[in-house]
């Protein structure tokens, strides 16, 4: 056969593919049927935006309410293969039985899901609209994730807890409250590699500043604090190894805006350095390089061979200057047999790109790290301007990606298969951040992000929490909310952490001592 | 009726709640249930009493315990099955201990005491209250002791002859007519001495503040003889939209030495009214945080909730603004107003046609200052904002006549016709005036000789005459403070000068001024 020949029969393929990717959407049978119907050229409104987006096959049905007037809905999920679930309803939200959305997606891996509605006006007439078309992914998300949830606080809080969420239903469990804390602050939940053991979490309360390890269903209390530095541990990172926490030590102080556009909160962090925690023989240890007193250094990321340490560094500048601290990319060679540093490099610096980089998350695979980039500062999820940009690592190019928004994008993570992420995202309503899930295809291309489906269509509606760090885990965490609660009711059972004793301790500018109150807003 | 008795000390109250109440309850149909079984076998009797006080424990917490000490006392007592009954008791103090260490993972004082009626700070620590906590939770164990007692004694010849004389009296129609005489009685006295009359008063005054009633909050503020600072800070309130700040608010007690509003972080009880207050000042912001705080303390409160729509819808965040009516819809008590604020809003996303919000919005401080900031910060910044903000303008007044700022008095004292309407006489407000002079006499003194800043306007001969007089007694006491308060309160104790004099120098609190009893 001649290569003319065979360029047509793949023409005439690509368009029978095309053919049935556009029509197949529009040709139901049942719906023709109702050839009366006003036609509305256009999809219906659906809320959450679950409209044009890449779905996991093994998610939770996308419950939603439809935004359009009238006094019956009907609604069609379809695909290529498999049954197609039809849903009648007097309300708008429409709420899809979970074991038939199940066989729908196992069924069409990989191919486009339509949802199509019909809906009957004041006038008794019916109005179809044109269907909404998403895409089941090939490949499956994580079926955990983990967050905090609470309201949007400030100085106080008495309710704060750590859950975790099925993401194949709607089941969410406590993995600790606060209640169960005698009011803890609970924060920093980190997992080594998507699994759900070991997990560290830190709380803050009457019984101390501690970090929790969870493994093998035991639970230790840590005490991080040393002569070297004055604060707990923060942000974390395992070593692939799991021998090795990275952290950072951070003296963060709270302060206001007062313009109403912009966030009221901020946070300032005055100083800050990097450490080890070497789980094996409980000592805690740090090098120069990640913990010079003139560098603020942050936001510690293990790449997934362990051979480097991504983090984030800024000079230390006074709080009257917070505007002009911006962070820079770093990343420094480890050897974890030896536990020796190599040489420090700038990946990406915040005078390149104008922004503070922060939150580095490198992809289980190792292709990408995704940042946040905003226009000052450490702490995006308080600033409307943070993004989310990727770096891919082979060729150092990075870009904003497409799926951002203008409010706050941030607390990303990857699932395990690189394939799913998920961030908090204020686009919603400018205020509570949410978990949104987007799908990274082969090609590094984000799709258009979805929102954590819940059982109640309306659900967010009402909702007056933030979503706070969400994470993926392969499994359900396994250690009880009282295993996690008399850990931090004993403090008599508290490993000390040991400081390396050739470490060598310096004063950082301010290091372990209080805030200076500070205000802008002085009268003149 | 004696449980009565102490259910009714304990909820006049205000604060105290009603989940102790139930949590007793349960147990009490806990012991009733475990009474009436039918069982015989001890072994199956416990098994039964496990299972029914682990049950009883998951709902009443530690209330569970009362139940407990009943079901023990009637095994051991009432029905000689002493080893029962000493199993049971040892379980059910047991069950607390497991659920503390094995189960929930809390503390100890948490296991024995959630759900008791004197656990957590309902009772204000008033002393009666407390005691009657106590002696509800023991009054089923007490009473069945007794009754178990009574019944072992009664049965002992030589007391066989009181316990007929005792029954034949309860059976009379006097005995039954005194009970119910005495009963009735010590309810009269107990709900009188507990209620807490003061309390009631200043949740009165924040009831009508929070309905913006602002002479129905003076006229409730003449009744109250103690102060908190809520009460201050709505009394102020009140007189700042009466635009009597200036001329009245040493007529009340104020804190003395203190900022006019304390900065955040502010005292849970305040948090509402905080936030009101800084909303009509402009501070969105702030009044955003104070809100924010206070629905993570207090729960999803309407009037939080309410607030907060408010607030996101000066945000310009409209959406935020839907999720907070979102969970006022939820109240049937809200709803219809939550339903047409809603569908105002999805008119017009910016409410552009209501007048409170415009009013806000002119209000509103747009400059982006940043930090943690004072009292004084934030009325400089609404005033910078908005020369013609009456309500900071009257703050800061009043906020400097507070901290004794006399030279900054004087310095704004020309921003008075700032305000032609408002001020339109052409004295000076009484209070100002009284500071004004004070702070040409301290001048004076120090040998400066500075002419009074008066843009125009005088100060009354009435006022200058009575400082006279005030400084004469105060000349005459000397240094005996004491003395002088006891001299002047009654003319003076409505004057800036009395509390300037008589503030001291201590820590934050509240002062005496005229109307204090």
């Amino acid at each position: 056969m001649g290569s003319n020949a065979c360029r047509a029969i793949d023409t005439l393929r690509i368009l029978l593919i095309l053919g049935v990717m556009i029509g197949g959407c529009q040709i139901r049978p049942e719906q023709d049927t109702a050839a009366e119907d006003v036609r509305a050229g256009r999809e219906p409104r659906l809320d959450p935006d679950y409209a044009g987006v890449t779905i996991p096959p093994n998610i939770a049905p996308l419950n939603f309410t439809l935004g359009e007037p009238g006094s019956e809905y009907q609604v069609e999920i379809y695909a290529t293969g498999g049954d197609t679930l039809r849903i009648t309803s007097t309300s708008p939200g429409v709420v899809i039985p979970l074991n038939p959305w199940r066989n729908l997606l196992q069924a069409n891996r990989g191919e486009e899901l339509c949802i199509a509605v019909r809906s009957r006006g004041a006038d008794g007439k019916w109005v179809r609209f044109n269907p909404v078309r998403n895409t089941i992914a090939t490949e499956g998300i994580d079926p955990y994730i983990v967050y905090r949830l609470l309201k949007p606080l400030y100085n106080k809080y008495v309710n704060i807890g750590i859950y975790q969420r099925n993401l194949e239903n709607y089941d969410e469990s406590t993995i600790l409250h606060n209640r169960s804390a005698e009011g803890a602050c609970l924060n920093c939940h980190t997992f080594l590699q998507q699994r759900p053991d070991p997990m560290i979490l830190h709380t803050r309360g009457r019984y101390g500043l501690t970090m929790l390890l969870a493994h093998d269903g035991e639970v230790t209390r840590i005490g991080t604090r040393t002569e070297f530095n004055a604060s707990p541990a923060a942000y974390a990172s395992w070593h692939p190894s799991g021998r090795l926490l990275a952290f950072s030590v951070n003296k963060f102080s709270l302060f206001f805006h007062t313009e109403p556009e912009r966030e009221t909160r901020d946070v300032f962090d005055a100083d800050s350095d990097l450490v080890l925690y070497r789980i094996s023989d409980n000592l805690l240890t740090t090098a120069p390089q990640i913990s010079s007193p003139e560098r603020a250094e942050t936001w510690p990321e293990w790449a997934p061979d362990g051979r480097h340490l991504y983090f984030a560094s800024a000079p230390v500048l006074p709080i009257e200057r917070f505007k002009e601290v911006r962070y820079d990319l770093m990343r420094i060679g480890y050897d974890p047999d030896q536990g020796t540093w190599g040489t420090l490099d700038t990946v990406l610096s915040a005078a390149t790109t104008g922004l503070s980089i922060t939150q580095p998350k490198i992809s289980p695979d190792g292709r990408f790290l995704v940042f946040c980039m905003a226009e000052y500062g450490n702490f995006p999820v308080f600033l409307p301007s943070s993004d989310l940009y990727v770096m891919e690592l082979a060729t150092g190019q990075y870009r904003r990606l497409e799926i951002n928004s203008d409010r706050t994008d941030s607390w990303h993570s990857w699932s395990s298969n690189s394939r799913w992420l998920v961030f908090s995202s204020k686009r919603r309503d400018g205020l509570f951040s949410r978990p949104y899930f987007s799908y990274v295809d082969e090609a590094g291309r984000f799709h258009k992000p979805m929102l954590l489906p819940q059982e109640d269509p309306v659900f967010y509606d009402s909702f007056v929490k933030n979503y706070n760090l969400p994470v993926f885990v392969t499994g359900p965490v396994q250690v009880s909310a009282a295993q996690l609660g008399r850990a931090v009711f004993a403090p008599e059972d508290s490993l000390q952490a040991q400081l390396d004793p050739q470490v060598q301790v310096h004063k950082s500018p301010g290091a372990g001592l209080p805030a200076e109150p500070y205000s802008s807003g002085a009268p003149r | 009726m004696v449980p009565a008795l102490f259910l009714l000390v304990l909820h006049s109250q205000y604060l105290y709640p009603l989940a102790p109440d139930l949590a007793l309850l349960a147990a009490l149909a806990m012991a009733l249930v475990y009474v009436r079984l039918p069982l015989v076998h001890p072994v199956l009797r416990f098994l039964v009493f496990a299972g029914l006080s682990a049950l009883c424990y998951w709902l009443a917490a530690a209330s569970c315990l009362v139940g407990v000490v009943f079901c023990g006392l009637f095994e051991g007592l009432t029905k000689r099955r002493l080893v029962l009954g000493l199993a049971c008791l040892l379980l059910g103090f047991y069950l607390p201990y497991l659920a503390a260490v094995h189960v929930c993972g809390f503390g100890f004082a948490k296991a024995y005491g959630q759900l008791l009626p004197f656990y957590g700070p309902f009772l204000l620590g008033a002393w009666l209250s407390e005691i009657a906590a106590v002696l509800l939770c023991l009054f089923v164990p007490l009473a069945g002791l007794g009754v178990g007692c009574w019944r072992i004694w009664s049965h002992r010849p030589s007391m066989a002859g009181l316990a007929a004389t005792l029954a034949s009296w309860s059976a009379s129609r006097w005995g039954q007519a005194s009970k119910v005489l005495a009963l009735l009685a010590a309810l009269v006295v107990s709900a009188a001495a507990s209620f807490p009359g003061d309390y009631k008063v200043l949740l009165q005054i924040d009831y009508h503040a929070s309905r913006r009633e602002w002479p129905q909050v003076l006229q409730a503020a003449q009744g109250v003889r103690a102060y908190n600072t809520l009460a201050v800070y709505n009394i102020n309130r009140a007189l700042c939209h009466l635009d009597r700040l200036l001329g009245e608010m040493f007529v009340y007690p104020q804190r003395k030495n203190a900022e006019i509003f304390l900065p955040p972080p502010e005292a849970p009880a305040n948090l509402r009214a905080m936030s009101e207050i800084l909303l009509e000042l402009g501070q969105v912001n702030i009044a955003e945080h104070m809100a924010l705080e206070a629905l993570e303390i207090y729960g999803d409160r309407p009037s939080l909730l309410r607030q907060l729509v408010l607030i996101n819808v000066l945000k310009q965040r409209p959406r935020a603004a839907h999720t907070f009516l979102g969970l006022l819809e939820k109240n049937p008590l809200h709803r219809d107003w939550a339903r047409t604020y809603r569908a105002a809003l999805d008119a017009d996303s910016t409410l552009a046609g209501d007048a409170q919000v415009q009013e806000l919005r002119a209000l509103m401080v747009v400059e982006d200052y940043t930090g943690y900031f004072t009292a004084e910060e934030l009325l400089v910044q609404a005033l910078e904002r908005n020369p013609h903000n009456l309500m900071a303008f009257q703050y800061l007044m009043g906020h400097y006549l507070l901290t004794g700022k006399l030279d900054k008095v004087a310095a704004y004292i020309g921003h008075l016709n700032s305000f032609p309407a408002d001020f339109s006489y052409p004295e000076i407000p009484r209070h100002c005036e009284e500071a004004l002079l004070l702070y040409a006499m301290k001048a004076r003194s120090s040998g400066a000789a500075p002419s009074l800043p008066l843009f125009g306007r005088r100060i009354d001969p009435q006022t200058r005459e009575r400082f006279g007089d005030f400084r004469a007694v105060l000349a005459r006491y000397g240094g005996d403070a004491e003395a002088v308060r006891q001299a002047l309160a009654g003319s003076y104790g409505g004057t800036y000068w009395f509390y300037y004099f008589l503030r001291g120098s201590g820590q934050q609190g509240e002062v005496p001024s005229g109307t204090t009893k």
